[in-house]
């Protein structure tokens, strides 16, 4: 631990922040499960209303997978555009 | 665009494909122009795609859908046109048919008139004929009884003349039938 | 660093950025013609071929007969993006709304799928969806205006203690919309990136096209049709003129 710089050691944090930011990921999977099942539940009694159900559970899906995102986001920019390196100096 | 190089400067396989002009995401004046170009690239896709694609599609789709339409109708105006034009044509044959039975009818009603009035007339003709013929026969009857009794007292009174004796001159003896056609008159003959 | 080197099998290199290639000024800044704006020229030009022939085939159809072949196709692809806007707004506004949601679509499923040319799709870039995503929103606000009149503001403060949150609300919808779609394509271009680094090249020629089917056909399809979808619910949230 003698060697490592302000820099290195801001970069560690920021791949384990990105690391721990796509722990969004659980939620939208959860929520797109439930819709899921829940799609294929209404098709299951409601065969006929079959393409209703899908655009319908994949709008919802893509409306829940929001957070998951914002989380993948926040990872890219931990990445990618990290902004605490810019605080250093 | 530097951190990333630097993040992954462990792996030496995707160290060598990081160059310097390579990045993922930034907020900043590329980012803006970015936005820009593609807003403005969008726009005109959106106008070109209107004027070459949808809108003269659905030009003609609508106009194939007029034309089927227009034919459409047309067809059942020609359809109910030609259900009145047969119900018409049905009713004037039923009408014809009636015509024809009252022409016929009534033809052979003029049939039978004629019938009668030709049979009225024969059987008048026939019986003027027959009652002529009668009077003829009868005529006729006459005639021959009155030359059988001329021929008879002829024949008597030649015989009267022999019995006589030849003497009689022809006026005595015209004198002498007319005598006897006069006293034995119809009666007598008759009888 | 020379760690890697024990092994003779060649690697893939590992390319998922964006790369400059040209710079220009942009309102005293120096920005770069990227590889997104090239790709985004290749989608167009795609999409501009598609529509100059489909308008060459129109031109030459004779509307007393039935369609055949690729008239049939362009036929079948107008109606089914009128379908959409007017089943996504009903049938009054959809017509209206129908030829920007079909550029729209055209654009979004041709740029995902630009992944399998080779290319790095323009939607992968966040400056792309981005502005998406506010043309979206002055759509969304246009029609607000229009058909809400100043309700489209004083809905904002209803109850006055929830409208920063309204106001938030408003703000995320494009910011949700772009990352949305900039966070499918890209997870699918950076997973695929890296799998093309993470497996020899003699393999590469076979197997991940089962990935480029989930990541780039599947997915990409899925996101235009959301992204479209999005943008038609939020428009036509705004044509209820009751309560």
């Amino acid at each position: 631990m003698v060697n490592i710089t302000n820099e290195g050691l801001v970069l560690a944090g920021s791949a384990i922040g990105a690391g721990l930011a796509m722990i969004a990921g659980i939620g939208p999977g959860i929520g797109q499960g439930i819709a899921a099942g829940q799609g294929a539940a209404a098709v299951g009694r409601n065969p006929g209303a079959k393409g209703t159900i899908m655009s319908t559970m994949l709008l919802g899906q893509a409306v829940a997978e929001t957070t998951g995102l914002y989380g993948f986001a926040v990872a890219i920019i931990l990445l990618y555009a990290n902004p605490l390196i810019g605080k250093l100096k | 665009m530097n951190t990333f190089y630097e993040l992954f400067s462990f792996n030496v396989t995707v160290m060598a494909a990081q160059t310097d002009e390579s990045w993922i995401f930034g907020l900043d004046w590329q980012f803006l122009a970015d936005a820009l170009i593609l807003a403005a690239a969008m726009l005109v896709l959106f106008a070109l795609l209107s004027f070459l694609l949808f809108n003269p599609a659905r030009a003609l789709m609508k106009a194939r859908q007029d034309k089927i339409d227009a034919d459409i109708k047309k067809a059942r105006e020609d359809k109910e046109e030609a259900v009145k034009l047969r119900e018409q044509y049905n009713s004037k044959m039923a009408l014809a048919d009636k015509e024809a039975d009252e022409l016929l009818s009534e033809a052979r009603k003029k049939a039978l008139k004629r019938e009668a009035e030709i049979t009225g007339e024969a059987k008048t003709e026939a019986d003027r004929i027959i009652k002529r013929a009668n009077k003829e026969a009868q005529l006729e009857v006459l005639r021959v009884q009155d030359d059988m009794k001329k021929e008879m007292i002829q024949v008597a009174s030649v015989m009267a003349g022999k019995f006589v004796g030849n003497s009689l001159t022809d006026e005595e003896q015209q004198a002498l039938v007319d005598q006897t056609l006069k006293e034995m008159g119809d009666d007598t003959w008759q009888a | 660093m020379e760690s890697l080197a024990l092994t003779s099998v060649t690697f893939c290199e590992v390319d998922f950025g964006i790369h400059n290639y040209k710079d220009f000024s942009f309102f005293g800044h120096q920005v770069y013609i990227t590889s997104t704006h090239i790709a985004i020229g290749i989608v167009m030009a795609i999409i501009l071929i598609f529509a100059i022939a489909a308008n060459i085939a129109i031109r030459r159809a004779d509307p007393e007969k039935a369609p055949t072949g690729f008239l049939n196709v362009v036929e079948f692809m107008v109606q089914a993006i009128d379908n959409m806007a007017e089943g996504g707004m009903g049938a009054e506004h959809g017509g209206r709304y129908a030829n920007y949601l079909g550029s729209l679509f055209m654009f979004l499923v041709v740029s995902n799928l630009s992944g399998l040319l080779g290319l790095r799709p323009p939607t992968a870039d966040y400056g792309t969806t981005f502005a998406l995503a506010i043309i979206t929103f002055v759509l969304i606000h246009y029609a607000g205006f229009k058909y809400q009149k100043l309700k489209h503001i004083t809905s904002l403060f209803d109850p006055i203690l929830l409208s920063p949150i309204n106001i938030i609300g408003e703000i995320a919808t494009p910011i949700s919309m772009s990352l949305r779609l900039f966070g499918n394509i890209l997870s699918g271009t950076v997973l695929m990136g890296l799998i093309y680094g993470l497996i020899p090249k003699i393999l590469t020629i076979a197997w991940p096209g089962v990935l480029h089917i989930y990541f780039d056909i599947f997915s990409g399809c899925i996101q235009a049709y959301v992204f479209v979808m999005l943008t038609m619910v939020f428009i036509s949230q705004n044509f209820e003129t009751e309560e």
